[in-house]
Order: C-alpha cells, then structure tokens, then sequence
C-alpha cells in the first residue's frame, strides 16, 4: 500500500487479514511438514540405536584366564608382594580361550590378606587376590597406569586405590571400579582362581 | 554508507539483456564492487577504471575460447571479475587452503571409501603386514590394514587423508584468527563468521568420526571417550548417544561402525559442501574485507571514506593463477607430510588400548579440560563433590562456552556502522588480548592433555604435576591477555590513536615489569619443556624406527632446519621445489614392497 493512494478501508482490512491468515497457514502447515519429517526421523533413530544393557560376562563359577586363555592358580598368577602389580585377566571362554572385549577385562591385583580395609568386600577377595573391572567409571578408558600403589587411568588421571575397594582417590572419576568377587576351585596344576558371582556393580561409566 | 546495493546491480545487469547488445558506456561508475585489475585495464593502458566499464570481451579480444564462452554464459564481471584485494602478508589464502584440503580429503576419501569396510565382525586378515597374518581381527581393522599394506598407493593415500585433514582444521583456524585479529566479522560480515563456525564445527566431528573408523586401540579408546561425553549430557545424553553413535560404543560396535561411516563418508560431507558453497556465495555477495584505503597505492587510492567499491585482482586470470599456485602448495605439502611422516600407522598400534590414549591434536584442549575437572573439588575448607557432573563440565560445558563465544562473537563486539576494511590488530588492545588470551588457553589446555606425556618425559608423576597445571592454566592466558593490554593501550596512547572498548588498568610501571619477570620465567619454562618434549618424541620416534635416541634428534633437527632455509625463497620458487619434491617423495614410497615397509612398523 502505497501512500498516496486515498485510503479504502474496507479493501486495506480484507487484504491485511488475508494476508495473515496466509502467514498463519504457511506458518502452521511448514512447522506441520518440517515436524512430521524431523520428528518421525528423530525418534525412529533414537529408538533404532537404542543402547542395550549388555549381558553380564561373568558369572558364578567363570574362571579367570589370561590374554591367552590359560587358567591362573593363586600361586603363579602374581608374585606376592607389597607394592602393586596388577595383571589384565578375562573371563574364560566356554571350551577355552578368553573373552577379550573391553568391558569384560579385570584388573587382578595381589597384596598381603591383612591389608584391605573397608569399603572392599573381603568375601570378595581370596588369598590376597582382589579383582576389579578395568573400566575407568568416568569415560570408559582403560585403566592401564599405576602410580605409587594406586591404579590410574591415562587418560583423564582418574586413581583408584585397590585396597579400599578402588574407590576414587584423585581425578574426575565418579564412582569406585566395581569388584569382582573371586573364589578358588581345585583344578590339575593347583588352585585356580574364579569368579564367584557378576561385577558388584555397574562397569565402566553410568 | 553507500557501498554497491544489490539493486543496483540487478537493474544493471537487467538494463544490459533488455538491450540485447551490450552497452560500452558504464550504466553507473563504481557500482560494481568487483572488478578493477590491479594495474590491468584492458586493451586501452588508459586511465585507471573502476567496475564495469571494461566489459570482459573487451579485456581478451584475442581469445577466442573466452569470446565464444562469454557470448552465451556472459562471463561477466560478477564472477570473473570477482575482486581479490591485495594482501600483503598472505594471510587472505587461508581460506583457499582450507578449501583446496577439503577437495583433496574428498579425493583421497573416495579411494580409501571404496575400500574400507565399514564391519565389527571378526576376519582373518590375509595380508602383507606381518604382525597381523593369518590373525582374527575386526573387519574394519582387517579391511584399514589391506588399504595400508597390501594395496599399491594405499599406505600413501591414506596418510594423505590424515595429513589433509590436519591442513583442513588448521587451515580453517589460522583463517579465523586472520578473520578475529582483522576485525573482518563485525557487521556487515556475521553472518559468514556464523557459517564458519558451523564448518568449523563440522570439520571437527568429521575428525572425531573419521578418526574411529579404523577400530584400532586409539581409535577405540577416542570413541569411547566421545561416546560417554555424549552420554553426560543431561536429560537428553542418552537419545543423543542413539543419534550419533547408533547403539553402545564398545559393546554394539557392530551398528556402530555403519553409522559412524555413513556419518562421515556421506552426510557430514554433503552438509560442508553445502555450507562451503553457502560460505562462498556469502562471501561474493559482501566482497572481501578490504586493507584500510591508507594501503591503497597510487593512482587508484579513493577518497578514505570512500568504500563504495573493493580494490583488488579480479578472479580471472591473475587470482586464478595465484590459487593454483596455492592449490598445487597445498597437494605438495600434503603428499610431503604423507610421504616423510606417517601417521596412524596401524600395524604397530593394534588393537589394544594404548598406554596413554590421546586424540587428534585439535581435541587435545577438550581431552585436557576433561583431564582438569576432579570429582571432588576442595576449595578453602569446603568440599564440593562434582561426581558425574565432572565429565559435563570438563567435556562439554567448558568447550561449549569457548565455542559459543566465539560463535556469538560478532554479536558481542558489534558496531552499527558497516565495516568493509579490515584493522591493525595494534589499534584493537581489548579485541587482540582477549584473542592472545584465547589461543593461550587453548594451548595450556592441549598442554593439560598431555599430562601422561608430560610426566613421562620430566620424570615426575602425573599426580605431583596436576597442582602447577591447574595453576597454568589460569595463569597464562590471564598473563598474556593482561600483558598485551597494557603493551597496546600505551602504544595506542604514544601515539594519540583511541583505545578503544576496555577497563582502562591501574598498572605502574613496576606492576608492568614484574609481570614482564615472570612472563620471562614462564617463557623459559616453555622453552625447558619444549626441549623435554622434543627429546621425549625423538625418543618416541627411535623406538618406532630403531634409530639411536641421539641420531633421531640430529634427524628431526635436520628436518626442521630445512624448512627453515626455505623461508625466504620466493613463494614461486618454493611452490616449484615443493612440488617436484612432493611429487618424488609421495610417488617414491609406493614403488617400496608394502611388506618391508610393513617389518619397519
């Protein structure tokens, strides 16, 4: 509407509404398109890539095996001593080798029986054995590192003390490495070491 | 402020096929913000003209390719003529090298693309490397090492991939630190630092994803980091994890793996294409950010005030044969990197988790910030437990607020005048400091990251060093920003120019020398701990290489005194050697045997 144009009312009015009506419409039906497109797509690919709970690895009577799924007797597996020397031990495979998946890695730590202290389940612990999941709780790193007698993990420093129940002792990490109760089992060459129920708690980061 | 109005433009170029025959005399002078050839002016060698006034016919009579092409496209001034301004130090090719990476990461993706197998599911590897013979291994990492050792070029093309990459990202940085320090994204330019941003965005997680297709250990150790980063987001972390991963990362890597190479062989590719594409036609639209008038020489210096027009080379020919001066600089460097210095090399890396897990240097910041937020926080007594919340804050919240300000910064430090010439960093002491302070930050956070590397090489545990890190990296980019403050506004005052926006510092002279002491410890500092990790990584490298420590050290020196020498070569020149060099380097190792090559890794 030009201005010098003598005002029409009635006509101005109609053309305004229309003209609204119009926005409203395009305005309704685009969101309606661009709605149904992107809110279809969006939840059918949040539902397609659902994350599963995975099944638990271990279980009551699992033996424990090295990278080349030979059994580890509470003999050899580590040489006792004070300081920490954690060996990466797995789940055995049903008819042999180990299940080497990430998430199925355990730090098996050995120190003398008397030196645990709470929160560690010491039914969990055998022969000065004690086990954890080598997930690091904040990111889901390995926990590959030692520092003094503190396991910690490369990749963000997180610590964890192995004779407190690997509770959080430094670093961003929220929450302790779940234990791995184990037990012993009388096999051939001495006594071998087991899983005597799952992870105490969830592994790697929640 | 009347620069050239696109309606203007319009109703010429309209008035010029109304006519049907194209008009001598200009429809209007200095319309058109394209076109005056530095020193180019046709066939007349008269006076200096601006804009349309040459017609591009007129300009190569002789060609008759030209001729016959411009009498049915009209290759006219709007693309051809396209003005380039002069740049004095380069610093404009930027973008052009950003560009030319892209096409080259596209080139060598296809290659590696076609070849790779995007599949979890265990294979056993057939092939030349001799670690893996005959070994059950996931597909992806079966499929990465046949293009690496058993296929002729692969190792080379794929180490060019890599290597192109990193061009592309840094390219893209250095390209908006010109852009910041130049001032060049204050109005009428936001909208295409905003469309930058989003590239710059892209090209990142084109990194991310690119970087855990090959499914060996850092590749794993990376994506599992971004993937429980997702996961910390709040409320929505979850359905987020499903849209950009597919499933659990490790545990469903089998879903995983197709979706993350959809990701990054198609739709995150086709998303920078266009918004390149976007990014440019911005960019015609507004012209280049121009040097200020006072560095206009000669006889085409306007009047200061003047910005109706942009001076610089038209596109054809003279900015079209700079680019491919750049473009073949680009593919040498690349092909040189590639040949000398492989990365990745995935036979030596495997599938494990590595000792100290590290990503691409441009997450580096991230995986520090990552590194620096404890779950428990005790600040004068009192005890504040971050929990998970640690992960959200290191991981996401901190990046997200670097990368908004940045985003959001034109709109922060806007004028309402538009701005078509670029500044002198020096005239700018708040926008340049917070700049300086910002690189800092990113810098001491990379630092941050490299913890791990750090305590190895100085021989002291990573715990000890934690206390002296969180306090770097509060103090350095403060230091500096403060201390090219103070050096600017006082230039600034020296020389009777304005300030400028900014807290105006109750510094002394002493507080200015005290802080020049310790900026000096601390430079030494840097300069102590560059040595430590120069000899750290020749160490690094003897190990991969089997070379004594001390000859890997006279070999890295070797390599970085040589690209010194050939800093005052002319660029031509340079552009040449570097060429024939890239050419004899990167074609040289392929005719090597993938399996000797392969023993060496």
């Amino acid at each position: 509407m030009s201005s010098d144009t003598p005002p029409e009312e009635p006509h101005e009015e109609i053309e305004i509404e229309r003209r609204q009506v119009a926005k409203v419409l395009a305005a309704v039906s685009g969101a309606g398109a661009v709605g149904a497109f992107s809110v279809s797509a969006l939840a059918g690919l949040g539902e397609s890539g659902k994350i599963e709970p995975p099944e638990p690895l271990f279980v009551e009577g699992v033996r424990l095996v090295d990278a080349d799924g030979n059994p580890l007797t509470t003999a050899d597996a580590i040489p006792q001593t004070e300081t920490l020397e954690p060996t990466t031990v797995y789940p055995e495979k049903e008819g042999g080798g180990a299940i080497t998946e990430d998430r199925a890695a355990v730090l098996l730590v050995r120190f003398p029986e008397d030196s645990y202290q709470e929160p560690t389940n010491l039914d969990g612990t055998v022969s000065g054995y004690a086990a954890y999941s080598k997930v690091c709780t904040h990111l889901g790193c390995a926990v590959n590192g030692t520092e003094g007698n503190q396991f910690y993990c490369q990749c963000h420093g997180s610590q964890f003390d192995p004779l407190q129940g690997a509770k959080v002792t430094g670093g961003p990490a929220p929450s302790p490495l779940p234990q791995l109760p184990i037990g012993v089992e009388d096999g051939q060459d001495g006594q071998l070491l087991l899983a005597t129920g799952p992870f105490e708690g969830p592994v790697g980061p929640q | 402020m009347t620069r050239d109005s696109p309606d203007d433009d319009t109703a010429s170029d309209d008035a010029v096929a109304d006519g049907g025959e194209r008009s001598d005399s200009p429809p209007a002078p200095q319309t058109d913000g394209a076109g005056h050839a530095g020193g180019y002016d046709g066939t007349t060698g008269g006076e200096p003209v601006h804009g349309r006034e040459i017609e591009t016919r007129q300009k190569y009579p002789n060609n008759r390719l030209f001729t016959w092409l411009d009498d049915r496209l009209e290759l006219n001034h709007e693309i051809l003529g396209k003005a380039f301004p002069e740049d004095k130090y380069g610093s404009f090719l930027l973008g052009e090298i950003a560009l030319f990476s892209f096409i080259f990461l596209a080139l060598t993706g296809s290659f590696l693309g076609l070849m790779y197998e995007p599949v979890a599911s265990e294979v056993t590897y057939e092939g030349n490397a001799a670690e893996w013979a005959g070994q059950e291994v996931p597909g992806a990492f079966a499929s990465v090492l046949t293009i690496t050792y058993d296929t002729p070029f692969g190792m080379f093309l794929r180490m060019a991939h890599h290597w192109a990459a990193y061009i592309f990202i840094a390219a893209i940085a250095l390209h908006m630190f010109r852009v910041f320090f130049s001032g060049a994204y204050r109005n009428p330019h936001e909208p295409n630092w905003f469309v930058g941003s989003v590239l710059l965005l892209l090209a990142l997680a084109e990194g991310f994803f690119g970087y855990a297709l090959p499914l060996d250990g850092f590749s794993k150790a990376a994506t599992t980091i971004g993937f429980n980063m997702t996961g910390a987001v709040p409320v929505i972390g979850e359905w987020l994890q499903a849209l950009a991963f597919g499933g659990a990362f490790p545990s469903q890597v089998g879903q995983v793996i197709p979706h993350m190479y959809f990701l990054h062989v198609f739709l995150f590719p086709a998303l920078l294409v266009g918004i390149i594409g976007l990014h440019m036609m911005i960019l015609m639209r507004q012209k280049h950010t121009e040097h200020a008038p006072s560095s206009r020489g000669g006889d085409r210096t306007p009047a200061a005030d003047d910005d109706s027009f942009v001076v610089g080379s038209p596109l054809f020919p003279q900015q079209f044969l700079l680019s491919v001066v750049v473009l073949l600089l680009t593919a040498a460097t690349i092909s040189f990197l590639a040949a000398l210095f492989p990365v990745q090399r995935i036979a030596a890396i495997g599938l494990d988790s590595p000792s100290s897990p590290s990503p691409d240097w441009f997450f580096m910041w991230v995986f520090g910030s990552l590194k620096m937020i404890p779950a428990e926080l005790s600040l004068a007594g009192t005890t504040i437990v971050l929990g998970g919340w640690a992960e959200f804050i290191g991981g996401i919240l901190i990046p997200m607020v670097i990368i908004g300000v940045m985003i959001v910064w034109p709109l922060i430090d806007n004028t309402d005048e538009p701005q078509h010439f670029t500044v002198d960093p020096l005239d700018r002491p708040a926008q340049t400091a917070l700049g300086v302070g910002a690189i800092m930050l990113t810098i001491v956070l990379s630092i941050d990251g490299m913890r791990g590397t750090f305590s190895e090489v100085i021989g002291a545990p990573s715990s000890t060093l934690y206390p002296y890190l969180v306090l770097m990296t509060f103090a350095i980019p403060l230091l500096f920003t403060v201390r090219v403050y103070v050096w600017l506004t006082r230039r600034q005052r020296r020389l009777g120019r304005p300030t400028g926006p900014g807290v105006s510092l109750p510094y002394s002279a002493t507080a200015v020398r005290w802080l020049d002491r310790g900026l000096t410890v601390l430079a030494l500092g840097f300069l102590a701990v560059g040595i430590e990790l120069v000899t750290g990584s020749a160490t690094l490298a003897s190990s991969f290489t089997g070379l004594p420590v001390i000859e890997q050290l006279f070999w890295l020196a070797r390599v970085f005194a040589g690209l010194l020498l050939l800093l005052p070569v002319p660029p031509v020149y340079l552009a040449l050697a570097l060429v024939l060099m890239g050419l004899a380097l990167g074609v040289a190792p392929a005719f090597a045997k993938p399996a000797s090559r392969s023993t060496r890794l």
